[in-house]
């Protein structure tokens, strides 16, 4: 070989390692902080492979199930919840299963599915006798690295940071060569020399590493994945910083620097043992990769069996679905000129509320609309800078909306300008002084003599834990602010231009189907959730507004429909708001089923009189909403309206409740049609409901947005739900008791250390004695003639991948049944007779 | 005897027996655990009752200012029932709060009793008057809660944090036992008010200060100081109740039995070097280690390491009202933390709120000496010296953070001030008036020591400011304090070298089942 041969080589080596560290690295989704926590499919980056495919390579690489555990399954088929006409449709709709009979599946619930995972080199390592009396090699390292990420990722918890300017991989490079730590606990006294090989630039530590594995190239990929994998939760958070990044137009190499931490251990440990011996371990290694792709092809096809049976599960479902939606109940339809408007966010936690509604004064119709009501903004509060994204996580706010004080009655510009400064300082004032008080517990020394001094103080905070109050939701945003401005601090889009504006607004009326026969009142109800000393909290308020209550959207959308001006230039574009029409935000409390009003002192008398009758509808609604609800909680049903109110305030306030409520757990389907189609139907809170009408989307451009947004964050919920009951222990966040959180926002670990978690917790999917949600596909559901949708499929890779792929069912309405969509055709949906 | 020791001594012993009778319920099997929670709840909160009663009888019952009741091997004493009663209602709190949170447990049974029984031991900790009952009653208190801490006896955190756990406490029994042998044998009685009169007779011994010693160190291995606090930073293993009751109702004992022992400590000048050395050092060391977690529950578990270490310099500076305010707002305060941990993410969001801008330098230096003299000027116009002069500078400087500000405008600079020092003069008034509260205890300054104190804080604020104005000259102390300076780690693995335990997870699946089928 020549010089310019072996040069080239080398460069063709180095590119191919580098291909094959960002391959793994893009196989990690994003998870977010949790202040902002939205659901998230951690599969989303794999959705280009087959679910089967996706479930064999997490069980190879990681030991991770994608698909129900069978134990579930012989639960679910044990009680009757799969029949055997389920399983017979499954296999009939499975192309893979042929040669597969009922008996064999019902055989192979009694059996493991025995698919182990391919061995690491920290694993290999661990053999010697002594390994009972250590941390395995596994522990050691990834509490390692996980220390190091929490406290190059940390900003809010501790208040003595290091120097970590240099990036990820340099701050774990120097910590690791001071670190005396991991040689002391795991008895190396001699790791220090090893350490000082390590490289200390992230691309030439992928090349150290890799190398030294001596694998073959075509498992490389495969290989990083499943290192990877060991850190998930981290992984996944670089992930997020990538996300982030890309939003914004540029890149972030957290992700790979990550990889090249990991990778390098595994290299770390094969030098130090190098001097003992190895050769067994890296032998077992370089002979179990090589069978990496026939194990991979052999635990598909022993996965084929667990997706008839996941199919089975979802065609119990869907039997039931389907006779819903066929035969919409006897509620009355809607009045032809209804009196009132609701839009409330798709949520499955609006269903039951608005079939409540409805039911209770049919003259109110409900609309469905993602939660952020097509508002892509980020919030600042008044006089902060705490400015956040109010929208969906795939996307970049667009828009800022900030606090205005504003008085009932109209003022002078110059004395609400002499308000907004006064609200503003005084907050920042007070704001100043109760930093000053925290700082006496926040430092050492301080807190010393503080608790010495004020601990008895602590005598009431105790007394608190007790007997949990009634209060309403805690109005975070408004902190600091004085009483009297606390009513009158509104928020409000700023900075735009009215035509833009004009623009946004019938943008929006349209898209939410309200651009025609407004209702006098017309309530856009957002959602949110109220729950004490709960580190999830966010993931219990609106997804569409980035894990915060939607109240900041519904507020500023109202007040812009509102605003004269807007109105005037609407009525130029021919949509035609009446001046009798008033559009009042709300809130859907998802934890008491309670609805709050904002802003009702700026309406005029005749929204007022709108409102005075609506009122007690949405009580009698919420009551019913909260009976249905009662005993999922452990609460009577048969309570009285007040009391079980009362007692829903007080769970909610309760610090010590680690289920408030249940979120969106059971959620199975997504219907994108008209409301007659599911109006009066019953179900159960486990569908999203999105108004959609064909007959006004001349372009398709409102099914393009709705199968590529709320689609795509509706399957993300689903999934995070899904992957969260499959596997509990590495796609969920575990156990609540234990949960301890990583720097302030960051996530949470499970107890001391380990790595960060991502997904729901236990006590979110399970009551204690069963689980909550059953881990089903999102059935999408559209009513829309077929070209349409095979248009937005054939344009949307992702979409396409999703369909294709099995991470969701597609049907669509076709005369009086439905049609399903299966790898680029239509078909007849038709089950068995049970 | 009269009714009113009787009675102050029957409501003295309620919550023993109300928690012994609910641990005893695990006799019972077919109980249902709801119907044990609510007993758990009756019973404590009786048990609150009854000592608050006797709290108030003993106040106003002459007896109790000259060291209590007694009744055989127990002593009923202002300090013992202040300790009760606080523990007893964090116990109401904290079964409160279990009986809500462990909901959809396994294991709810074995929690119940677990924590019934420390409470009980606790109980019978404060109201010991014997060496035996002393030694029994501690090491009851650290069995049951052996089981609260392994509550998930699957995680090998858990039982690794326990495993230390046990091994510092077994290494205490034998100190104490040590202690109460030199003890026993010189005053020839078991009784520790016997041993009270007798130092106050006679005087010390070489076996006196043998004893004294070992119970201090004993005190040190209870009370996770350093260099033996790593157990105590590893038990976020177990629910958080757990690490509250933990951190606010079990370790403070130590304190406890410094002040109780202060008769004899104060006349055993080694043994009260060790505590003030440890204690200092604790509470500085500890406390930088705090800034550098990165997790909630492990910053709240280094702040007790710091705060315990506080407290027991306290006790070693003589200053024992303080210890015991401290004991108590410590406790209330920890407690609470614990509880409300999870509730950091919605903190962190109302502190982002606020910018934070760096310190201006004029204030940091500034700011002890206002403090300080805010301090003194409370305790000039109370007219009082509830504390030495150089506590006096100790609490200025402690509370000097309240007034650091970041602005150079001259007015808004002064409005912090103002406030500031509005702020630390209500915190020592505050401190002064709970001081004033009669609990039956002297304090006895030790000057030296004291300005040894003070110094040693003066250096912890100026590494706080040093942090403030130049972090990069202290890169490498974070470090090493993020490290918890390797301490644990040494401890760790000398305590699995000398007592070995499994603990370890079980070995990887796969790999196991490769490995033996390709040798």
């Amino acid at each position: 070989m020549s010089v310019a041969e072996f040069t080239l080589r080398r460069d063709t080596d180095d590119t191919a390692m580098a291909r094959a560290c960002q391959q793994a690295c893009d196989a990690i989704a994003p998870m977010w902080p949790l202040d902002r926590s939205i659901a998230v499919n951690p599969h989303w980056q794999r959705i280009g492979l087959p679910v089967r495919t996706v479930a064999a390579r997490m069980a190879v690489l990681a030991g991770i199930e994608v698909l129900p555990p069978r134990s579930r399954m012989r639960e679910a088929w044990q009680s009757g919840r799969i029949t055997p006409a389920d399983l017979r449709d499954a296999l009939l709709r499975s192309p893979d299963a042929q040669g597969l009979t009922e008996a064999d599946c019902i055989q192979a619930l009694d059996q493991s599915v025995d698919i182990s995972p391919l061995p690491l080199l920290i694993d290999l390592l661990d053999q010697d006798p002594k390994r009972h009396s250590r941390l395995s090699w596994r522990q050691a390292i990834i509490q390692q690295v996980s220390q190091s990420c929490a406290a190059y990722f940390d900003q809010h918890q501790a208040e003595w940071h290091p120097d970590r300017s240099r990036g990820l991989y340099a701050f774990w490079h120097e910590a690791l060569r001071n670190d005396h730590g991991i040689g002391l606990l795991m008895g190396l006294p001699r790791i220090g020399r090893v350490l000082s090989a390590v490289p200390e630039s992230r691309a030439a530590a992928e090349q150290w590493a890799l190398q030294r594995l001596g694998l073959p190239p075509t498992v490389w990929a495969d290989y990083l994945e499943a290192v990877l994998l060991t850190i998930n939760g981290w992984a996944s958070w670089c992930a997020y910083l990538g996300w982030q990044a890309r939003l914004a137009g540029g890149e972030d190499q957290h992700l790979r620097e990550l990889l090249a931490i990991r990778l390098a251990w595994g290299a770390i440990l094969l030098e130090y043992q190098r001097q003992t011996d190895t050769g067994p371990a890296f032998d077992t290694l370089r002979t179990a990769w090589a069978t990496a792709p026939q194990r991979l092809a052999e635990a598909e096809t022993r996965l084929v069996v667990d997706e008839v049976w996941q199919s089975s599960y979802e065609i119990g479902f869907q039997r039931d679905l389907a006779r819903q939606l066929s035969a919409p109940g006897g509620a009355a339809g809607p009045a032809d000129a209804p009196e009132v408007q609701a839009a409330f966010c798709i949520d499955v936690r609006s269903e039951p509320l608005r079939r409540a509604l409805e039911a209770v004064w049919p003259a109110v119709q409900t609309l469905g609309f993602a939660g952020f009501f097509g508002l892509s903004i980020a919030y600042t509060p008044l006089a902060t800078t705490a400015r956040r994204p109010q929208l969906p996580g795939l996307l970049a706010p667009s828009v800022e909306v900030g606090d205005r004080v504003r008085m009932p009655t109209g003022s002078s510009a110059a004395a609400a300008a002499a308000h907004q400064q006064a609200a503003e300082q005084t907050r920042l004032n007070r704001l100043a002084r109760v930093d000053q008080w925290s700082a006496g517990n926040r430092w050492p020394g301080a807190s010393f003599s503080f608790v010495e001094a004020a601990g008895l103080g602590y005598l009431g905070k105790l007394g608190r834990w007790l007997h949990p109050g009634q209060q309403g939701r805690p109005r975070d945003d408004l902190a600091g602010l004085a009483a009297r401005y606390r009513m009158l601090c509104r928020p409000q889009v700023q900075g735009m231009r009215l035509d833009d504006k004009i623009a946004l607004a019938a943008g929006v009326l349209r898209a939410m189907g309200l651009d025609r026969q407004l209702a006098p009142l017309v309530l856009l109800v957002a959602h949110g959730s109220q729950t004490a000393n709960n580190a999830h909290a966010a993931s219990l308020d609106c997804g569409a507004c980035c894990g915060q209550s939607g109240e900041v959207n519904a507020r500023s959308l109202a007040q812009l429909l509102n605003d004269p001006a807007v109105r005037a230039g609407l009525h130029r574009m021919q949509i035609h708001v009446p001046a009798t029409t008033w559009f009042l935000a709300a809130l859907h409390n998802t934890t008491t089923d309670d609805i709050e009003v904002f802003d009702l002192d700026l309406a005029p008398a005749t929204a007022l009189g709108g409102w005075n009758r609506l009122a007690p509808v949405i009580a009698q609604a919420c009551d019913q909403v909260r009976r249905l609800r009662a005993p999922s909680l452990g609460l009577s049903p048969r309570l009285a309206a007040d009391e079980l109110r009362v007692r829903l305030c007080r769970r909610a306030n309760d610090g010590a409740e680690t289920r408030p409520e249940w979120g969106l757990a059971g959620n199975a389907a997504f219907l994108m049609a008209p409301r007659w189609r599911s109006r009066g139907a019953g179900l159960n809170g486990r569908v999203f409901l999105h108004d959609y009408d064909a007959a006004q989307d001349h372009d398709g451009s409102q099914l393009e947005l709705l199968m590529t947004a709320p689609m795509v964050v509706a399957h993300w919920i689903n999934w995070q739900y899904h992957a969260s009951t499959c596997a509990p222990d590495r796609l969920g966040s575990g156990n609540k008791l234990l949960h301890n959180v990583v720097g302030g926002t960051l996530g949470v670990f499970e107890g001391n250390g380990g790595d960060l978690r991502i997904g729901l917790s236990r006590q979110s999917l399970h009551n204690g004695a069963r689980w909550m949600h059953e881990p089903l596909r999102l059935t999408v559901v559209i009513d829309a003639p077929q070209a349409a949708i095979a248009t937005v499929i054939a344009k949307h890779e992702k979409v396409r991948q999703l369909v294709d792929n099995g991470w969701l069912h597609l049907w669509r309405f076709e005369g009086v049944g439905f049609q399903r969509y299966q790898l680029g055709s239509w078909r007849t949906l038709a089950f068995s007779v049970p | 005897m009269d009714f009113l020791p009787l009675l102050l001594t029957s409501a003295a012993l309620t919550p023993l027996v109300a928690m012994t009778v609910i641990g005893g319920l695990s006799l019972w099997p077919t109980m249902s655990v709801r119907v044990r929670w609510r007993l758990l709840l009756i019973a404590s909160t009786l048990g609150l009752a009854a000592v608050a009663l006797a709290l108030a009888l003993a106040a106003w019952d002459a007896p109790a200012e000259t060291g209590g009741v007694g009744l055989g091997p127990l002593r009923v004493s202002v300090l013992g029932l202040v300790i009760a009663l606080l523990v007893q209602f964090l116990g109401v709190v904290i079964g409160r709060f279990s009986a809500r949170y462990l909901d959809g447990e396994r294991g709810q049974k074995g929690y119940i009793t677990a924590l019934s029984g420390t409470l009980a031991g606790v109980q019978l900790l404060v109201l010991a008057d014997h060496w035996v009952l002393l030694i029994a009653a501690w090491a009851s208190v650290g069995i049951t809660l052996q089981r609260l801490l392994c509550f998930y006896p699957e995680r090998p955190f858990a039982r690794l944090a326990a495993h230390k756990k046990f091994i510092a406490d077994r290494v205490a029994d034998v100190l104490l036992v040590v202690a109460a042998i030199m003890a026993w044998n010189t005053v020839g009685s078991g009784s520790l008010s016997a041993l009270w009169m007798h130092v106050a007779a006679h005087g010390m011994s070489p076996a006196l200060h043998i004893s004294a010693l070992a119970t201090v160190l004993a005190v040190v291995l209870r009370t996770a100081l350093f260099p033996v606090h790593g157990w105590l930073i590893q038990v976020m293993e177990a629910p958080t109740p757990v690490s509250a009751l933990l951190h606010a109702g079990v370790l403070n004992l130590g304190g406890f039995v410094l002040i109780r022992f202060a008769p004899l400590l104060e006349q055993a000048p080694v043994a009260q070097t060790l505590l003030v050395l440890v204690g200092l050092a604790t509470a500085v060391l500890a406390g930088m280690v705090m800034l550098t977690r990165i997790s909630i529950k492990v910053r709240l578990a280094w702040s007790t390491v710091a705060q315990m270490g506080f407290m027991v310099l306290e006790c070693g500076l003589g200053l024992y009202t303080l210890a015991v305010l401290h004991l108590l707002g410590h406790s209330l305060y920890k407690a609470h933390a614990f509880l409300s941990s999870a509730g950091i993410v919605r903190e962190v969001r109302l502190r982002r709120l606020r910018v934070a801008e760096p310190i201006s330098a004029l204030s940091v230096w500034l700011a002890p000496v206002v403090s300080t003299c805010a301090v003194a000027v409370v305790l000039g116009l109370m007219n009082t010296s509830a504390w030495p002069w150089w506590w006096t500078v100790v609490i200025g400087l402690a509370w000097a953070p309240m007034m650091w500000c970041s602005t150079t405008d001259a007015a808004e600079a002064l409005r912090a001030y103002s406030w500031g020092a509005l702020m630390v003069a209500g915190l020592a008034l505050a401190a002064l008036l709970v001081h004033q509260v009669p609990i039956g205890i002297m304090d006895h300054p030790h000057h030296g020591f004291g300005v040894m104190a003070m110094v040693g804080m003066l250096g912890l604020y100026v590494c706080l400011v040093l942090l403030q104005l130049r972090p990069q000259v202290l890169g490498t102390w974070r470090r090493w304090a993020y490290a918890g300076f390797y301490v644990d780690e040494a401890y760790t693995r000398a305590a699995l070298r000398l007592w070995p335990s499994h603990w370890g997870a079980p070995p990887f699946r796969a790999a196991s089942t490769a490995t033996e089928s390709l040798l």
